[in-house]
């Protein structure tokens, strides 16, 4: 799967298993999965195939 | 450049701290025509190094405060406040009141809770948000970029609260989000 434009092989991985694995909170994102914003309570439930396209839009604080 | 075409739009501000009050203020110096703003802090002696307040305000509720500074610009921007925390379940009553919505929140989470919210729940609406502004470092990696068709995002996405807040770089994202919300007002949608 690509993951901000890199390439990665999880297999049978829900997003919320890639984001661990990615240290990566999932408090501060917008998860988007092949042009969809996935929500939050979904996170645990999807599972992520080869052929998806993700973009993660990470926040940091500060305003 | 046409007034009437800024005093027709409504912008919803989400907080008025660092990005939000200099938003607000650039907006209304522009002549939109109406600003609502979100906020449930006071103003600290802390945020005069950045927030577009002054030591008359400490102590008072920023949307307060805020509605001051803009008022005695003197223009006619009508300015609606709400001294209320945003939560999943009053921001689609709040953020569905403007054309535009600028997201201009301090915590990492709440700018993610915000941004999900506006783009899973009104999606119609355009959204102009900031992440990656802290610190001294370079003005040329401040960078306005069109993420989705109607959510623009704006900040160098990495400099964090950790490097300090400092009114320089916040007011180069401030201004980045005022002059977004302005070109999206004058249909000009690129970057």
């Amino acid at each position: 799967m690509k993951i901000n434009g890199k390439d990665y092989d999880f297999k049978q991985k829900t997003i919320d298993e890639v984001l661990q694995k990615l240290d990566i909170d999932s408090e501060k994102i917008v998860f988007e999965l092949n042009e969809k914003i996935i929500s939050k309570d979904k996170y645990k439930e999807i599972i992520l195939n080869k052929e998806d396209k993700i973009e993660i839009i990470a926040f940091v604080g500060g305003g | 450049m046409s007034k009437k075409e800024f005093s027709k739009k409504t912008v919803v501000i989400a907080g008025v701290g660092g990005l939000g009050s200099n938003v607000a203020t650039l907006l209304t110096r522009m002549n939109i025509g109406k600003l609502i703003l979100i906020d449930f802090d006071k103003v600290q002696k802390a945020n005069l190094n950045r927030q577009n307040y002054y030591k008359r305000h400490i102590g008072m509720k920023k949307v307060k405060a805020c509605k001051e500074v803009l008022e005695s610009i003197g223009h006619d921007t009508e300015i609606e406040i709400h001294d209320k925390k945003l939560t999943e379940k009053n921001m689609e009553r709040f953020l569905s009141k403007g054309d535009i919505i600028v997201e201009a929140f301090d915590k990492a989470n709440e700018k993610a809770k915000l941004t999900n919210f506006v783009l899973n729940n009104l999606a119609d609406k355009y959204l102009v948000g900031a992440s990656g502004i802290g610190g001294f470092l370079s003005n040329n990696l401040i960078k306005t970029k069109r993420i989705k068709d109607k959510y623009y995002l704006i900040g160098d996405s990495k400099s964090g609260i950790d490097l300090g807040m400092y009114g320089p770089r916040v007011n180069i994202a401030a201004s980045q989000q005022a002059n977004t919300v302005l070109r999206i007002i004058r249909k000009e949608l690129k970057v």
